[in-house]
């Protein structure tokens, strides 16, 4: 390209356009440029408008899922972040960085939110990560005695432009409570009553800013059964709610929560022959279950993520790989394998990459590397 | 798709270099500044650019002359837009500038990716040199920023 010829004098707004059309390690590297262009790239509006951009035609639709990759090393001597796409280059795989190497090995993703990822193991430290611009903020959990973790969820509260961390304990047969951490104002809240009982570890997910999981009712319909119910976070009221599935699912264990185009979905095991998929749309009293389909045989575990441009639908199966699926013709295709020691855990990253932060003063590790200068 | 009525409304662009261009109206309003114009009824007969010359409204009129087109599939579309910013970059900031004034959104922003795309590798001194940016940071402030992000600085381009 002419680098040679210089530009006529080119107005801020055009420079915002083309700025918000780069990658996030472009723009970290053009922060020294010069001062306005630093503040521009600083500005938490241009971080908003970058993650939000649009993906216009001629641009590829991303659509990421990350997930910890222990495959390569059995005995978890080291660890990968990777990125996998599946709307267009299905497939695709990107490695990270991952910052807490060796000494933060038997992590876990435990939430995911603009970009943003909350790494943690079960009671420890926590790290606020954005593995795009290598950021991160460490913080800690206020107490570890004895407590079970079950529900983790990363959230953003667009009213006060804060990112919530939610956390349900059980502490031995006491009943769960929940704890919400405002990264804003680094604090952890009040112990809050949570009602229900939860029956594995799940990671909320994220629909219109609210995140949702599935639990039991705290009092069962017998002694064999608990009713289920969908339960959902709103990160701004920070309150629980209640979402109601369809009533010949109340009952059933093997059920698990995703999203699809835009809507929640749930997926069963039904008499270990058949898995069926539900989709909820929202109607002005109840919430209405409609069935999308039912792949006929007993898969296992499906946890369904995306829906493709030619019908495919993107899941997790049992938990260690990802995989196509077409109704219409039955035909499944493998995206991705990841046996991970039983650990494989997917989280949506969103179409872009972002230049999020974690709003308090990130720390950088690998000072020890030298730049490969331009 | 050429309309076979005899009354096809024919608008003419004059550029700052005087050159004057008879297109269809159609194909003239997708611009917004014209349609705005035209509009306004504030020019009758021949629509003067002065921040357009003719070399660039050439190119332009051929953008819109494709896109008024219905006809073309999205792919084909596609492929067109990619093809149309396939120049040097001295030009495409000259059809940035043109299609800022003229207000052709969808030119804009194949431009600015165009731009965006040349650039993502490059470092920032190439950065500089071609936004005709002068550097206002001290050597000092320059080196604590680039640590900032060290790594973003591998696998630059050479200049």
């Amino acid at each position: 390209m002419d680098a040679s010829r210089a530009s006529p004098e080119i107005p801020e707004d055009i420079v915002t356009n083309v700025l918000l059309n780069l990658p996030v390690k472009s723009l970290l590297r053009f922060k020294c440029v010069s001062r306005p262009w630093r503040s521009l790239i600083s500005q938490s509006q241009f971080t908003k408008n970058h993650l939000n951009r649009a993906t216009g035609s001629n641009n590829d639709k991303l659509a990421r899922y990350g997930y910890l990759d222990f495959k390569s090393h059995p005995s978890r001597e080291s660890v990968n972040f990777c990125s996998c796409e599946v709307l267009s280059n299905v497939g695709r795989v990107t490695k990270f960085e991952y910052p807490f190497g060796s000494y933060f090995l038997n992590a876990e993703i435990l939430g995911s939110c603009n970009g943003l990822l909350l790494i943690g193991k079960s009671s420890e430290t926590l790290y606020l990560w954005n593995p795009s611009t290598r950021e991160y903020k460490k913080f800690s959990i206020p107490y570890s005695d004895g407590a079970r973790h079950f529900l983790w969820g990363l959230g953003f509260d667009s009213s006060s432009d804060d990112y919530k961390v939610v956390r349900v304990v059980r502490c031995k047969s006491q009943a769960p409570i929940a704890k919400f951490y405002s990264v804003k104002s680094n604090s952890w809240s009040d112990y809050r009553d949570f009602p229900y009982r939860t029956f594995h570890n799940q990671v909320g997910i994220i629909l219109n800013k609210s995140l949702h999981w599935i639990v039991n009712h705290a009092k069962p319909i017998n002694q064999n059964s608990a009713m289920k119910v969908i339960v959902c976070f709103d990160p701004t009221m920070e309150q629980f709610d209640e979402i109601q599935l369809p009533y010949w699912a109340v009952k059933y264990s093997k059920i698990e929560l995703g999203l699809l185009g835009g809507s929640l979905c749930i997926s069963h095991i039904h008499d270990n022959c058949c898995v069926s998929l539900w989709t909820m749309k929202q109607c002005t009293v109840n919430e209405c279950w409609t069935k999308l389909f039912t792949i006929p045989f007993p898969l296992g575990y499906v946890k369904p993520l995306a829906y493709r441009e030619n019908g495919e639908v993107v899941m997790e199966v049992n938990r260690n790989r990802l995989v196509t699926y077409k109704p219409v013709d039955g035909k499944f295709t493998r995206v991705l394998q990841c046996d991970n020691n039983g650990g494989f855990k997917v989280v949506p990253l969103g179409d872009n990459d972002g230049l999020v932060q974690q709003q308090a003063q990130g720390k950088r590790k690998g000072e020890e590397k030298r730049l490969v200068s331009c | 798709m050429a309309t076979t009525t005899t009354e096809t409304k024919m608008l003419t662009l004059c550029t700052s270099d005087k050159q004057q261009f008879q297109i269809e109206e159609t194909i003239a309003l997708q611009a917004v500044t014209i349609r705005n114009m035209v509009e306004d009824e504030c020019a009758s007969n021949v629509i003067p650019l002065p921040n357009v010359n003719s070399k660039i409204m050439i190119q332009i009129i051929e953008y819109l002359k494709k896109h008024v087109d219905s006809s073309v599939s999205k792919e084909d579309m596609e492929k067109f837009d990619s093809a149309f910013v396939e120049k040097k970059l001295s030009e495409i900031f000259d059809i940035i500038l043109a299609a800022n004034y003229l207000n052709i959104k969808n030119l804009l922003d194949i431009c600015c990716q165009r731009v965006a795309d040349v650039m993502k590798n490059k470092s920032p001194e190439w950065v500089r040199r071609t936004f005709n940016i002068v550097n206002d940071f001290t050597a000092e402030e320059e080196a604590k920023i680039r640590k900032e992000h060290e790594w973003a600085f591998e696998g630059v381009d050479e200049d």
